[in-house]
């Protein structure tokens, strides 16, 4: 016999964390591209000046 | 291979400066993640188990609009695909981008959770011969295959270009993905109980659930999309700062 109940909280579970998953890499990404941001701009004041 | 030039007003590196100075998450994006959190209490709390599924059946309430918001993501990407190739506007391609990815979320989403409720109620994770099962699996690999052919090309019109006809390819599946259960003796899915000619066949605390999931995760679609969306604008910013560093 199949506990129903299981399942169901597993499916919320998978489902939450693949959203958590995909949150996290999103402000990963966003963190890193501003600091690449920010040493690009910085280099390039460094050879403006 | 001739390339077509870009358009968009402003060169990448040239992107206005309060897109730049946004986070990628603000507040719609916390509405729609406290909307996802009021449904899932809702669901799991407030609306009773079916009297044949059983607490089973309490999957469909993030089953069912994981795919209607995966198919929104689709279609968006399919419009802007639309869009590019007729206008040729960069802003239309960094949104079909933005969400492809978005959808491919949802659908694995659709997927993995629909796997579950397959275990318990056909006593099978996947069945083969099921059209809208295998064709959701299909969509999941065309959409996968938009991604990584973005990732293999180079040059961005002809990018843009290329990705923007698969794009168009993978939403002309989802009107048949739909249509499966009535076009198909092959199938194990059930039919409508909401999205179908005649009044929904749930009761009504059921439906109000149904509805607020809808709801629920068209706005988290949204805000994801909005996100990523931004997350493509700060990506082209440094691919215009590299680009004058090297002219320099």
């Amino acid at each position: 016999m199949i506990d129903t109940r299981s399942f169901m909280i597993a499916a919320y579970t998978v489902a939450s964390a693949i959203y958590l998953a995909y949150f996290a890499s999103l402000w990963l990404r966003a963190r890193r591209v501003r600091e690449k941001i920010a040493v690009l701009r910085e280099n390039d004041n460094g050879r403006s000046a | 291979m001739t390339t077509v030039p870009l358009r968009g007003g402003l060169p990448p590196n040239r992107e206005p400066q309060t897109l730049e100075a946004k986070p990628i998450f603000d507040w719609f994006f916390g509405v729609a993640v406290l909307a996802v959190i009021a449904l899932y209490i809702r669901a799991l709390m407030f609306t009773p188990a079916d009297a044949l599924q059983g607490v089973a059946q309490k999957i469909y309430y993030i089953h069912i609009p994981a795919w209607l918001s995966a198919y929104i993501a689709v279609g968006i990407t399919a419009l802007m695909s639309i869009v590019f190739l007729w206008l040729h506007d960069e802003r239309a391609d960094r949104l079909g981008e933005a969400a492809a990815e978005v959808g491919l979320l949802f659908l694995t989403v659709g997927l993995s959770t629909g796997m579950f409720w397959g275990r318990v109620i056909w006593g099978a994770w996947w069945v083969w011969w099921d059209m809208r099962l295998t064709l959701t699996l299909f969509l999941w690999f065309v959409v996968a295959a938009y991604l990584v052919l973005r990732g293999a090309i180079e040059d961005p019109s002809m990018r843009a270009r290329y990705c923007a006809v698969v794009a168009i390819l993978a939403a002309l599946l989802i009107p048949f993905i739909h249509l499966s259960v009535y076009l198909f003796a092959a199938r194990l899915h059930p039919m409508p109980v909401v999205l179908k000619p005649s009044e929904p066949s749930l009761s009504p605390q059921m439906l109000v659930t149904f509805l607020s999931g809808f709801v629920a995760f068209t706005l988290l679609c949204l805000a994801l999309i909005r996100a990523r969306y931004r997350l493509g604008v700060l990506r082209d910013i440094v691919a215009g700062l590299e680009m004058d560093g090297d002219v320099r």
